[in-house]
């Protein structure tokens, strides 16, 4: 079971396993400062030791463990289980800040099927959003109104990834599942309209977060977020933003239409997440488009000033566009975003020059499902001798070249997918513009 | 006005130092220079090189851009004194009378983009000033102070009262400094000799639209207008070559130094026949008057009018009509 609570106005309770349990009346050391992520990985083994952490047990029984633990997150989980049930690990958030809307919960965990008929999860006021899993594998959500169930079994002796979005202004969240044992891999959502607070709430911030009953837990990570749109989609992308790296990737892949679709709309909004604002200008978002730059960065409200080129509200941006994310020095943090099936998009120009000072640059990404560069039906270039492609992967770049009939690799001919979501360089050499045919 | 006659064997040679460039300057309101930043915060993106010469001077240069591989944003933000703690740069600009931003730079040509930047402790907020751009690529030392006045370009992209946020925002400031970013793919290279803030406004403008005079006045007085020099400042000879350093300013000769001073002589030159020739410093571009007159009771005379120096050194003028036994007297104006 886990169950996620804040204070009277703001409450979420997600219910992995076991039974709920609703007291709060422990006394913490540390609060999470959002953004928030642990894996346990600082943890000693044993005994989870709540003096100094974020933490607190009641009942005892939250034991960091070597086994099982989440592939790519570490070696080390945190175990509910063993003490006198039911076993409840909550997590006090800092409230302090502003600037956000939105709340995003992940987490990664093995639950223990909870039997409904023996006590289900109450809805006590305070509780914001509540969710367990039953000895079915279904997941059960609260609404609001009536228990929800999702139309699809968990397998509980799998990794499930569940992220929950609460989205504050409309007072509505979601809740995603990841099911292949994958860290951050795209995650579906598993409610059909959206589900309302549980507690008509009017506080805007997270205030706890608990977990009860018997389960494994891993990877628990609180992010803000900015955009105000209800989530339509589906689907949900994560992306790490990493603390000191430039890293070349996509705007979201969604269709957005004007004028959200500029840094000033709800694009602009998205962009956010997993970024930080700084005294002397935050990260940056770096687009060059038209051949120019176009920088972005954030100031310590978190509101986005144009260092250079177009104002906020004149850059429509589009899947195919590749962002240059900055990030500077602080800690890893994720992103997250809803997204969509890209398809029926509108072509892009693709600047081309042979004057080395105006150079035919152009940074695109990649909107579709992982394509091989040399494979059908290609990449929708209308691709010259000479001209080039260059994918930022692992700090340096891996760079391609038409050779007039092909890929290549050097001497080789390239055998180099491009991911779904991945910026690149394409660099034209004939002298003048052509499109992107994205089909 | 600065003048002098210089007699020599029957006929004289007058030089001045001319009035005509004082109708030029317009601004007013001497301004005290409060604090000067001696401690620069970098961030920096790309690989700009940062360096800090003996005379406070900071360079901030660009190395050009490979056409070979994709292009890189490159830029530097120096932040004026951000490590100390309730500094002169930090805290409530409007108590502190603080009214303008001054600031010395020489940029490369082609030149880097440069603006002013100023971010609130209290909101957070990041403010931005680009119209020091305007010096891009001149070459040479300009310096002005910009206004604290929003309406000298103080934006930032979002809200909807920005003249409230900035009124707000001037109360509890966090950081106030300049940025530096390449601007396209050449070597570039921009210097900041000084950065302070004043307690009055010098002139509103940015220093771009500075004249070289201004720019000149500002850089040795601290003032832009010669209205706004003191009894003292117009009396100094730094050098000691009998000429004011207002006056030679005014002429375009080197007040540090007693060798250049703007003087007139004659020259004997057999191969012209006859009449008298004048020599004086010129400048580059700078247009001069020749005047005569045989009698001073009299008053001179324009004799060749908008001489125009085509380079800086010596120019010189040959009066052939001064055939007969004068005497002659000159006066030299620099237009």
């Amino acid at each position: 079971m886990v169950a996620v609570s804040t204070y009277r106005t703001v409450r979420f309770v997600v219910v992995v396993s076991g039974i709920l349990l609703l007291g709060c009346g422990h006394v913490f050391s540390v609060d999470a400062v959002l953004p928030y992520d642990n894996g346990f990985e600082s943890y000693d083994l044993g005994a989870l030791s709540t003096g100094g952490t974020e933490w607190s047990v009641a009942n005892g029984g939250a034991v960091v463990s070597s086994s099982p633990v989440m592939t790519g997150l570490g070696t080390k989980s945190l175990k509910l289980t063993n003490g006198v049930m039911p076993v409840a690990l909550a997590l006090t958030v800092d409230t302090t800040g502003s600037g956000y809307t939105n709340v995003w919960c992940r987490f990664y965990a093995k639950p223990t099927g909870y039997d409904d008929a023996g006590g289900k999860p109450t809805n006590t006021a305070d509780n914001m959003c509540v969710f367990f899993v039953n000895t079915g594998g279904w997941v059960k959500a609260y609404n609001g109104n009536v228990w929800w169930t999702n139309n699809f079994r968990l397998d509980t002796n799998k990794w499930t990834g569940f992220a929950v979005h609460m989205n504050y202004k409309n007072k509505l969240w979601d809740l995603y599942v990841s099911t292949n044992e994958t860290f951050n891999e795209t995650m579906r959502k598993v409610n059909t309209t959206p589900l309302a607070f549980c507690y008509d709430v009017s506080g805007t911030k997270l205030q706890k977060v608990k977990v009860t009953g018997e389960a494994v837990i891993d990877g628990m990570l609180l992010s803000k977020a900015f955009t105000t749109n209800t989530m339509t989609q589906t689907t949900l992308a994560s992306d790490t933003r990493y603390a000191s790296r430039i890293e070349l990737g996509t705007v979201p892949l969604l269709k957005y239409t004007a004028p959200d679709d500029t840094m000033a709309g709800a694009l602009g909004e998205a962009l956010k997440a997993g970024m930080k604002g700084d005294v002397g200008g935050g990260d940056s978002v770096r687009i060059f488009h038209t051949n120019g730059w176009n920088i972005y960065e954030l100031d310590s409200a978190m509101t986005w000033g144009a260092v250079t080129g177009a104002p906020l509200a004149s850059l429509h941006l589009a899947p195919g566009q590749g962002v240059l994310y900055c990030r500077g020095v602080d800690t890893n943090l994720t992103a997250f975003y809803e997204q969509q099936l890209m398809t029926n998009l509108t072509d892009r120009t693709i600047y081309g020059t042979n004057n080395a000072i105006v150079r035919g640059w152009n940074m695109c990404a990649w909107p579709y499902a992982a394509r091989s560069c040399n494979g059908t039906p290609g990449l929708g270039f209308a691709s010259s001798a000479g001209d080039r492609i260059y994918l930022y992967r692992n700090n340096q770049y891996l760079r391609i070249h038409w050779d007039g009939t092909e890929w290549r690799n050097g001497a080789n001919v390239a055998t180099t997918t491009i991911q779904e979501g991945e910026g690149f360089w394409y660099f034209r050499r004939a002298g003048t513009p052509a499109n992107w045919d994205l089909e | 006005m600065n003048t002098g006659l210089i007699e020599g064997r029957t006929r004289t040679v007058a030089w001045v130092c001319v009035c005509a460039l004082m109708a030029m300057v317009q601004v007013s309101t001497a301004a005290s220079v409060d604090t000067e930043s001696d401690v620069w915060v970098e961030k920096k993106s790309g690989a700009p090189a940062i360096e800090y010469g003996p005379d406070g001077v900071v360079t901030v240069s660009f190395d050009a851009q490979s056409a070979g591989g994709p292009p890189v944003f490159q830029s530097a933000m120096l932040m004026a004194n951000a490590t100390v703690s309730g500094g002169a740069f930090v805290g409530n600009y409007i108590d502190g009378g603080i009214k303008g931003i001054y600031l010395q730079l020489s940029n490369s040509v082609p030149g880097c983009a440069v603006q002013l930047v100023l971010q609130s402790a209290g909101s957070g907020r990041l403010w931005r000033n680009t119209n020091v751009e305007m010096v891009k690529g001149n070459g040479q030392w300009v310096a002005g102070t910009v206004s604290l006045d929003r309406s000298a370009g103080w934006t930032r992209d979002s809200g909807d009262n920005l003249d409230a946020m900035w009124t707000q925002d001037l109360q509890n400031v966090a950081m106030v400094g300049v940025r530096v970013f390449q601007s396209g793919y050449q070597a570039q290279s921009c210097m900041v000799g000084q950065f302070m803030l004043k307690d009055s406004i010098g002139f509103v403008t940015s220093p771009a639209n500075l004249t070289d005079l201004q720019s000149l006045l500002l850089a040795r007085f601290d003032v832009a207008g010669q209205d706004d020099l003191s009894a003292e400042q117009l009396a100094q000879d730094v050098d000691g070559d009998g000429m004011s350093d207002v006056n030679e300013l005014l002429a375009g000769t080197n007040p540090d130094s007693a060798s250049s001073v703007f003087a007139a002589e004659i020259i004997e030159d057999e191969t012209v026949g006859t009449g008298i020739t004048i020599s004086w410093p010129c400048v580059i571009g700078a247009r001069y008057t020749v005047l005569r007159c045989t009698n001073l009771l009299e008053g001179m005379q324009n004799l060749v009018v908008g001489l125009v120096a085509t380079e800086s050194g010596t120019m010189t003028y040959h009066d052939a009509t001064a055939a007969g036994e004068g005497p002659y007297f000159y006066r030299i104006r620099k237009d």
